[in-house]
């Protein structure tokens, strides 16, 4: 039975870590804190709104909110970090092999990502981590 | 898009709001300190009067691109209904979207012309607040990218029915540059 135990813990860590290391976009996110959240926010914090930490904070002190809000509230928001971080610097952590790959291109950050997108196999693996991270394919 | 033609959808997707909010020609000159104060001033100014056909407050607003976007509150309150996550999920979806990613937005706030009018204007500008509060923080958009500002009922959407649903609604307007 003890055994049972660590094999589920160390299985569900593997998948709240693999979850983590994921972006999602902005809409998925909320679609999880809804699904996963919805009924403990009609409960415990109904006049709480989503902003400055205010809905996390009032969710994460009420004893009666389900864990696995609490878990999929932390790991949303790692995401989201992610993704939001990700879509600020991809340009930057990408300028070197813009301008060796897709130097022809006319500027406009939509243009050098799309010509980035196409020569995958070519850009280097920080910026190609940075375009996954943002989501861009 | 004029702001008459803009509708609210219940299933606006990302590339819709993209859509809608690319296309900003000339900037304008928007100051939403002036707008709040020139809002206050009519009402105090008109206090009572009828909400039939009373002429808009921010014109300039009109042939800016521009959005509809359905957002669920509480009722007298600014706590934005967990159902409407999704949708300012979605807004912030279009906002990091690369062709848009150089422009600033306003948030605009509106109410019927149920209630007192002064009491509709704060509420307005609280409900604003609270989407670009949540846009900024939650979701993580640079807070340059956003303005807010609440209109209360001095820019009615449908005019000849002032107490009509329509006109409670956010409105997402392009505005100007960032760089």
């Amino acid at each position: 039975m003890k055994r049972f135990w660590w094999m589920t813990l160390i299985s569900m860590m593997a998948v709240s870590s693999g979850a983590s290391s994921q972006t999602m976009s902005f809409e998925q996110a909320a679609v999880v804190l809804l699904n996963s959240c919805g009924k403990d926010i009609g409960k415990y914090c109904r006049n709480v709104n989503l902003g400055a930490g205010r809905m996390r904070s009032c969710l994460l002190q009420n004893a009666g909110v389900s864990a696995a809000c609490k878990a999929d509230w932390a790991r949303v928001a790692v995401a989201v970090q992610k993704r939001a971080k990700a879509r600020v610097t991809v340009l930057k952590v990408c300028e070197a092999d813009a301008l060796q790959l897709c130097g022809m291109v006319q500027k406009g950050d939509g243009q050098i990502l799309d010509c980035m997108v196409a020569a995958q196999r070519g850009v280097s693996a920080t910026c190609n981590q940075a375009i996954t991270d943002a989501g861009y394919r | 898009m004029t702001c008459i033609q803009a509708r609210a959808q219940a299933t606006l997707t990302t590339t819709n709001l993209v859509d809608g909010l690319v296309g900003l020609e000339t900037t304008p000159n928007i100051d939403v300190a002036v707008m709040r104060s020139v809002a206050l001033e009519r009402i105090k100014r008109e206090g009572g009067q009828s909400a039939i056909n009373r002429p808009p407050i921010a014109e300039m607003l009109y042939n800016l691109p521009q959005l509809t976007v359905e957002i669920q509150f509480n009722l007298n309150s600014a706590v934005i209904n967990p159902v409407s996550y999704p949708t300012l999920g979605r807004v912030a979806d279009a906002l990091y979207h690369p062709v848009l990613s150089a422009y600033r937005v306003l948030v605009v706030g509106h109410t019927d012309s149920t209630g007192r009018r002064e009491y509709n204007l704060s509420l307005s500008e609280k409900r604003a607040t609270a989407i670009h509060e949540a846009l900024v923080t939650t979701f993580r958009v640079p807070p340059q990218r956003i303005l807010s500002v609440g209109l209360g009922e001095e820019q009615l959407q449908d005019r000849e029915h002032p107490q009509a649903a329509v006109n409670r609604r956010v409105q997402i307007v392009t505005v100007g540059k960032i760089r």
